[in-house]
C-alpha cells in the first residue's frame, strides 16, 4: 500500500469512527417523522382478527386469541375469545366465557368501539379507521377519521392522581431514532384490549412502542399490556399500520370526515341484543 | 418554538479491510447526505421534516376557552342576523322547543348523538377547544363531540361541485395567513346542522369565512365570522367570538351522554335544571 492509500485509508477510518458516533448521537436525539405528509395510516395485516399479531422476535405471553374450539372464520364463525387462556385471572376469564358463550350461541361479538364508543389503548387501534400523527415538541397527538384523539406528553412524568378516563394519561418519549414509546395509565375498565372484548381493571398498564421502518411505509406497534387485576402475567401483541389508500384505487388516502354515530340505525341485529350507540338525552348547557 | 431536525439516520461504515476500508471511508464521508428512497405518497416531507415553526405572529397554538357563551349567535354589533322571513320562522319555531325543555329536540343531532356541530355553532361551544399547527395544516381539535376539523393550508376550496356531492357536518376548510391573522375559508355543510344553540337554520349553500388573531398581548383568540347563505340571510353579516388562551388545562376526553367538564364559570352559561 503506497503512503497515499495510508493517508486515504486512515482518513477513511477516522471519518468512519466520527461518523459511527455521530450517528450514534444522532440516534439518542433523532426523532422520526410520523407525520405521514397528511396520508392516513391504517392497520393491515392482521392474522386472525384478535385485533393484535404475536411480535415474531418475542411473542412474550402473547395475548387472548380465539377459543381453539372456535377459530374465526370471516361471515361463518364469529369472535370467541379464549377464555381458557392460562394468564387470565378467574374472574376475568369468567366474564369471557360468558361473552363467548352468547357469540357460541349465535350472538353477536361486542366492543365498544364497534358501536361508536372511544377505544382507549390499545382499542384505539383495533378500527380500520385512517390514523394521523401530530407531532410538535412537547406533545404528540394520534387521531383517526372515526373521531378520537390521543394526546401523548413527551418527556414528562405522569401526573399524581390524574384519575380515570377512556384514553387514560399518556406520557411519551422517543428512542433510537425511530421508535415513539408511549406510557399509559388511568385508563377506567370499557376500552378493549382485544377484540374479544377480553375484560380489564382500572389497572391497567400500556407500553406501546410505535417504531417506524426505515422506508417510512410502515408502522409497527407493540403493545405490553400490564394489569395485576385481570392478567396473571403481562401480555403482548403487534399491531402494524401501512399507508392507507381510497378504497379500490392505489391514491393515498388523506383525511375525511367520518362521523360513527350518524346512520347509526341497525336493522340486522334484534334490538335486545344491540348495544346502543352514545347519545344523550338532556342538554347540558 | 424551537426546531428539531427529524434527519435519517446516518449508517456508519464496518468493513475492515484494505480497499474496501478505504471505499468505507469515503463512503462515511457521505453518510449525512444519503437518504432514503423519496416516497411517492410522502415526497413532501422528503427525510427532512422538521417541527413546524410558526411565521412571526402567526403562534396560535394551545388551548382556548370561550370567554362569554351566548346560546343564540348574535351580530359583531349584538344585533340579531339578518333573516329572511321564512327562515326566521323555522329558527323561532326550533327555538321555541329548545329554549322550553332541557330535553334535547330530535333535529339536534349535535347534542343528541354528539355529531359535529358544523361552523359556526362549535366557535360558540363553552367546552375548551385546542389549535395544533403543523407544516401545511391547521387541526382544530373541540372538545366537545371530539370533534376534529382539519384547515388545510394554501390551496383552494374544492370546486363547488365536490361540496355539493361530499358535504361534511365541519365542512371543508382551507386556510392562509394575512399577516398576523389566520383566514379559513369553509364550505360543503351538511345541512342538518345548526349555526347556534338554538336552532338557527342554514342552507346548503352557507359558506364561512373565519379571521383568526391573537389579541390582548397574546393571552386571547378573537375570530371574526363571515356569514354568507344568500338562502337564509337577506345580507352577509359577521359574528365575533373571543376566547382565553389557557395553558394550564388539559383537553378531555368526550363521550356522548356522559357527565364532562364544570363549564358552570363559563359567563353566559346557564345549565339547565
Amino acid at each position: 500500500m503506497s503512503n497515499t492509500q495510508t493517508q486515504i485509508l486512515m482518513i477513511g477510518i477516522a471519518y468512519a469512527v466520527l461518523s459511527a458516533a455521530a450517528a450514534h448521537a444522532a440516534d439518542s436525539t433523532t426523532i422520526p417523522d410520523f407525520s405521514s405528509n397528511g396520508v392516513g395510516w391504517r392497520v393491515a395485516g392482521n392474522v386472525d382478527n384478535t385485533g393484535l399479531a404475536e411480535v415474531p422476535e418475542d411473542p412474550g405471553n402473547g395475548y387472548i386469541s380465539h377459543h381453539p374450539d372456535w377459530p374465526y372464520a370471516q361471515n361463518v364463525v364469529n369472535r370467541v375469545g379464549d377464555f381458557t387462556n392460562p394468564n387470565l385471572k378467574p374472574w376475568a376469564a369468567g366474564v369471557l366465557e360468558e361473552r363467548a358463550r352468547k357469540v357460541m350461541a349465535g350472538g353477536i361479538p361486542f366492543i365498544p368501539n364497534s358501536r361508536c364508543w372511544p377505544g382507549g389503548v390499545p382499542g384505539m387501534h383495533f378500527f380500520p379507521a385512517s390514523v394521523f400523527y401530530l407531532q410538535n415538541e412537547d406533545q404528540v397527538w394520534i387521531l383517526n377519521n372515526r373521531g378520537e384523539v390521543r394526546r401523548v406528553f413527551m418527556n414528562v412524568p405522569h401526573s399524581e392522581g390524574p384519575g380515570y378516563s377512556w384514553y387514560g394519561e399518556s406520557i411519551g418519549h422517543y428512542e433510537g431514532g425511530d421508535t415513539l414509546v408511549i406510557d399509559t395509565m388511568g385508563q377506567d375498565d370499557k376500552g378493549p384490549i382485544d377484540r374479544y372484548n377480553t375484560p380489564h381493571t382500572r389497572q391497567l398498564h400500556v407500553v406501546e412502542r410505535h417504531t417506524l421502518d426505515a422506508e417510512r411505509m410502515n408502522v409497527r406497534v407493540v403493545a405490553t399490556m400490564v394489569d395485576p387485576g385481570a392478567f396473571k402475567v403481562p401480555l403482548k401483541g403487534m399491531i402494524n399500520y401501512g399507508w392507507s389508500t381510497v378504497r379500490g384505487s392505489p391514491e393515498p388516502a388523506k383525511w375525511e370526515e367520518y362521523v360513527c354515530n350518524e346512520n347509526s340505525d341497525e336493522y340486522f341485529i334484534p334490538e335486545e341484543e344491540l348495544v346502543p350507540v352514545p347519545s344523550a338525552t338532556r342538554r347540558d348547557f | 418554538m424551537k426546531s428539531v431536525k427529524l434527519a435519517h439516520m446516518a449508517r456508519p461504515a464496518s468493513a475492515m479491510s484494505g480497499r474496501v476500508l478505504v471505499a468505507v471511508g469515503v463512503l462515511a464521508m457521505s453518510a449525512y447526505s444519503w437518504s432514503y428512497p423519496a416516497l411517492a405518497q410522502n415526497e413532501g416531507t422528503g427525510g427532512s421534516f422538521e417541527f413546524f415553526v410558526p411565521g412571526e405572529g402567526q403562534d396560535i397554538g394551545g388551548i382556548y376557552w370561550l370567554k362569554s357563551y351566548s346560546a343564540a349567535i348574535q351580530t359583531v354589533d349584538g344585533g340579531v342576523p339578518p333573516y329572511t322571513p321564512e327562515a326566521l320562522a323555522i329558527y323561532e319555531e326550533k327555538r321555541a322547543r329548545i329554549e322550553a325543555s332541557a330535553e334535547i329536540i330530535e333535529e339536534d343531532q349535535a347534542r343528541g348523538l354528539c355529531t359535529p356541530d358544523g361552523v359556526p355553532r362549535v366557535l360558540q361551544s363553552p367546552y375548551p377547544f385546542e389549535i395544533v399547527q403543523t407544516q401545511g395544516q391547521i387541526h382544530f381539535l373541540y372538545e366537545i363531540n371530539k370533534i376534529i376539523r382539519l384547515v388545510t393550508m394554501d390551496e383552494p376550496l374544492p370546486d363547488d361541485d365536490t361540496l355539493e356531492i361530499f358535504p361534511w357536518y365541519s365542512g371543508h376548510s382551507v386556510g392562509h395567513w394575512e399577516g398576523d391573522t389566520l383566514v379559513v375559508e369553509t364550505g360543503g355543510f351538511k345541512n342538518y346542522t345548526f349555526l347556534d344553540n338554538l336552532g338557527a337554520p342554514h342552507g346548503y349553500g352557507l359558506r364561512v369565512t373565519e379571521r383568526y388573531r391573537k389579541i390582548s398581548d397574546g393571552n386571547e383568540l378573537e375570530v371574526v365570522v363571515d356569514i354568507h347563505d344568500p338562502g337564509v340571510f337577506t345580507e352577509d353579516w359577521s359574528a365575533r367570538f373571543v376566547y382565553d388562551l389557557r395553558p394550564d388545562l388539559r383537553m378531555m376526553d368526550w363521550n356522548c351522554g356522559e357527565v364532562h367538564r364544570d363549564i358552570s364559570q363559563v359567563p353566559g352559561v346557564v345549565i339547565p335544571e
